[in-house]
């Protein structure tokens, strides 16, 4: 149990409009994994994900992050485990008019009352941390111009670097190369391995390419339907479990296997 | 390259920023010290129960005044509706004219956007108290306001639509061998009739809220009539005209809004 | 192949808006009373036309005219020299300045007015975001204050009473909002929205005029009292423009604050604010070049500007007077329009 970070027990999702989002997901995530996600949009990958952090709220069970209960903490204690847990997206969110620099250190909040980050009096550590981070990923010489000057490939490693301003023990990641073409995607995805590898950052990202998820993960789970369709280290994942998540035998066939995997999974 | 840049010394100091926040000091202090403004003398000394008592009067309205308030507030959509006809109607070939792919002659278009241009820079009250001294009090003066109003807003907004439609209708029938008349029927009038009357609506929803303040220079309309009771210091009659003016602004807008958007 | 025709419903419904149509134009010209129509109004004409073709360019400057008639001997006369303040060239000065003070203060103003009349997020609508709500507000509340005090040259002395009133107003419409969505376990409405998109329509609908009537009663006559009118009249259409500008704000960049561990002002700072800032510029300037013709007509009812010297040049039939006016006022607008549009496309 110690080496799990992230407990994921009994959690369901309904939305407001009556849409179920996650079905009774249970999911451990173990120290220096490279766990990714795959499924259909719309299957409840992003649900799940944006839920390790609180993004979005669920209806039913818990969430442990670190040992503590991220589905229960409020105010200070929930910025606090959000502190940990770094997360980039398919649309960089970066504050496209601020600077580089403006945007790096802002990943840096978790850490300082709001009235010193508001008034931009960051510490000298700080400042040279953000420009270390940057080094990371390659664009220090970016470091002063607006972020909405970079391109889709320079602004998600941006994104990375202020995640990495968190010094984080998990990064989750939703989708990050979506909006990227497969030469950038790649790049930006060797990043995430670095991270994994050498600092061992635990890291949780959903994607679409099949490819991608092979090549990087370490441990894959399937998500069809809002349910858990199979969890596997990514040796065993065979071209039929890929099958079922996107839907590609027929429908009856699907719904047995799913139910058996169900089983298997439990 | 992984290193920092080097900034230079207007980047390191936030000199452009700086500038801003200095100009708009500067003309801040400038400003209130031109119109003697006082915000706390406002909100000490009676000021503001000078304005809450005219407010608390127009808060109790007269209703036994609202009968007389429907002549002028009719008169008021009239001169509205005629205003924004005839304006627009005027506006059309003008529009034509201000359009490259119509027009092709520079000069032309300088001249007829030059035109319409001027227009627009002109307040509408200016220019109702302007008509009202030539042809004296009444709607007549008003509806001319209107004229000039909207023909250049709609002189505007149309030739900058006409520059926007599909040019291959244009092309296939000149090709055809169509005359400027027939390219005008056939390709570009489907085009923007949409447009056109959408900012119809649009023009004339201004319209109906400017015709109720030109009133106030003498221009006819319901205006006219606030003026008149206001001079006679009657705030609970001007509450039963500014309430009616509310309700038939925002009932034209809602009503216009919704048309517009089944246009589009 | 003839395509089928359309059904006579649609045909049908077409001849009656057309119809309806002419019906109201008739209705329209016919009913249109050309009563007072004065009988000189051929002569008038011509001699206004006589006065804009003879500007009085005397009227533009008495610093000019006392320069010119020192440096060249131009022999302008006596009037001319001392009407410092007077000329049109210090109405000008007047009016823009009103215009200025008149958006700055309500650009400010309507910030509020905005938060309170933007839909909140469907999904969120939760106690704690209206809250959230709340202290912004609160935060442009003590701007309110602060702007007060500042544009007073120092002094403090009361609270700008109807924005605590405001204030108040919200917090209880916020509170019963959410027991409602308590109560029914979901959002039906939202209370804050309606009653924000309310106020700002009264406030937008109100005629300009009348409310400059209103301050000139309260504070004298005088530019004051235009800006007054004008900080107020433009709330209605600022706090709209900005409450789109913060509907439409895009919500990754606070996902990725809230994401980082930063609290309400951390996100507001470094997400929201730099988010809307260009959209709230662009609102105020665009604002700006209308209140530059506003301002120019305030004077009408004496709330100071240019206004007044026209309102009275046409009163003593000085069309020539009339005629420089109009030219000074047709140029400060193209200048302002001009200058604002250049600010407005390097902000985008």
């Amino acid at each position: 149990m110690l080496d799990s970070i992230i407990e994921v027990k009994n959690v369901s999702k309904i939305y407001a409009n009556g849409v179920v989002g996650l079905k009774d997901i249970n999911l451990n995530v173990k120290r220096g994994e490279f766990l990714v996600i795959v499924g259909l949009s719309g299957a409840g990958k992003s649900t799940l994900l944006r839920a390790l952090n609180r993004l979005n709220e669920i209806s039913d069970g818990e969430i442990i992050v670190n040992g503590e209960s991220i589905t229960k903490s409020k105010g200070k204690k929930l910025r606090e485990i959000r502190r940990e847990i770094a997360m980039i997206f398919q649309s960089f969110n970066l504050v496209k008019r601020s600077s580089v620099k403006r945007n790096i250190l802002s990943g840096r909040v978790g850490y300082y009352n709001s009235l010193f980050s508001t008034l931009g009096l960051w510490s000298k550590e700080d400042k040279e941390r953000s420009v270390n981070v940057l080094q990371r990923v390659n664009l220090a010489d970016k470091y002063y111009d607006r972020a909405d000057a970079l391109s889709g490939g320079q602004q998600q490693r941006v994104a990375i670097a202020r995640a990495l301003m968190q010094e984080p023990k998990i990064m989750l990641a939703d989708e990050p190369t979506a909006s990227l073409d497969p030469a950038t995607s790649v790049v930006v995805m060797d990043d995430l391995l670095k991270l994994n590898q050498e600092e061992g950052i635990t890291i949780v990202a959903n994607l679409h390419s099949e490819e991608l998820a092979l090549k990087y993960a370490t441990r894959i789970i399937g998500l069809a339907a809002a349910e858990l369709v199979f969890d596997k280290p990514v040796e065993k994942v065979t071209k039929k479990d890929f099958d079922q998540v996107y839907g590609r035998l027929e429908k009856e066939k699907t719904s047995k296997s799913n139910k058996t995997k169900k089983e298997l999974v439990s | 390259m992984n290193t920092l840049p080097s900034r230079t010394f207007a980047q390191k100091y936030h000199l452009k920023f700086v500038f801003w926040l200095i100009l708009i000091v500067f003309l801040l202090l400038i400003s209130s010290n031109i119109t003697e403004s006082d915000l706390l003398a406002f909100f000490q000394g009676d000021s503001i129960q000078q304005f809450g008592v005219i407010l608390g009067k127009m808060m109790k309205p007269d209703w036994s005044f609202f009968p007389r308030i429907w002549e002028p507030l009719l008169e008021t959509i009239r001169m509205a509706l005629v205003g924004t006809l005839v304006g627009s109607v005027i506006a059309v070939p003008v529009a034509m004219l201000s359009a490259s792919n119509v027009t092709k002659p520079a000069v032309v278009r300088s001249i007829t956007r030059f035109i319409s241009n001027l227009i627009r820079t002109l307040p509408d009250l200016l220019l109702a108290a302007v008509f009202v001294a030539i042809f004296g009090f009444g709607p007549f003066a008003g509806i001319l306001t209107l004229i000039i109003f909207s023909f250049g807003q709609m002189a505007k907004l149309l030739y900058e639509a006409i520059e926007t439609i599909d040019k291959g209708p244009i092309d296939a029938l000149e090709t055809a061998g169509a005359n400027k008349v027939q390219v005008i029927a056939f390709a570009i009038f489907p085009q923007v009739l949409n447009t056109f009357l959408s900012n119809f609506l649009y023009t004339f929803e201004v319209n109906i809220r400017s015709s109720t303040v030109i009133g106030y220079v003498g221009a006819g309309g319901i205006g006219m009539l606030l003026q008149t009771v206001i001079k006679m210091f009657r705030y609970d009659q001007a509450g039963v005209i500014i309430l009616a003016i509310l309700v038939i602004v925002v009932l034209i807008e809602f009503l216009s809004n919704y048309v517009r958007s089944k246009l589009t | 192949m003839i395509p089928p025709k359309k059904s006579f419903i649609s045909r049908l419904k077409n001849i009656f808006l057309i119809v309806l149509l002419i019906v109201i134009y008739i209705w329209a010209f016919a009913g249109i009373n050309f009563h007072g129509l004065q009988p000189m109004a051929k002569q008038i004409a011509s001699a206004v036309l006589e006065g804009f073709t003879h500007p009085e360019w005397e009227f533009v400057s008495s610093p000019l005219n006392r320069f010119l008639n020192s440096m060249f001997d131009a022999k302008i006369p006596e009037q001319y020299l001392t009407s410092d303040g007077e000329d049109l060239l210090a109405q000008i000065m007047q009016t823009l300045a009103i215009a200025f003070l008149g958006t700055i203060l309500s650009s400010i103003l309507a910030i509020p007015f905005a938060f309170l009349a933007a839909r909140s997020d469907k999904d969120k609508s939760n106690f704690s975001l209206k809250l959230k709500i709340l202290g912004y507000s609160a935060i442009f509340f003590v701007f309110a204050i602060l702007i007060s005090f500042f544009t007073n040259g120092g002094k403090f002395q009361q609270w700008p009473k109807f924005w605590l009133w405001l204030f108040i107003i919200e917090a209880i419409l916020i509170l019963f909002d959410s027991l409602i969505n308590r109560l029914m376990k979901k959002s039906v409405f939202d209370t804050k929205s309606y009653f924000g998109k309310f106020v700002l329509t009264i406030i937008r609908v109100f005629p300009e005029i009348i409310l400059a009537l209103m301050f000139v009663k309260a504070v004298g006559p005088g530019s004051f009292a235009g800006v007054l009118a004008l900080a107020v009249h433009s709330i209605g259409m600022l706090g709209k423009l900005y409450s789109e500008a913060i509907e439409n704000l895009e919500k990754g960049p606070n996902e990725a604050l809230t994401a980082a561990g930063g609290d309400d002002i951390e996100i507001l700072t470094f997400a929201t604010f730099p988010e809307v800032l260009p959209s709230f510029l662009n609102a105020a300037l665009y604002r700006f070049e209308i209140a530059v013709r506003s301002a120019s007509i305030l004077g009408m009812v004496g709330a100071g500007g240019i206004g007044q010297n026209l309102i009275f040049a046409i009163s003593t039939r000085n069309w020539s007077r009339l005629g420089i006016i109009m030219i000074g006022i047709v140029l400060m607008v193209t200048a302002i329009d001009f200058i604002s549009g250049q600010l407005r496309k390097r902000i985008v």
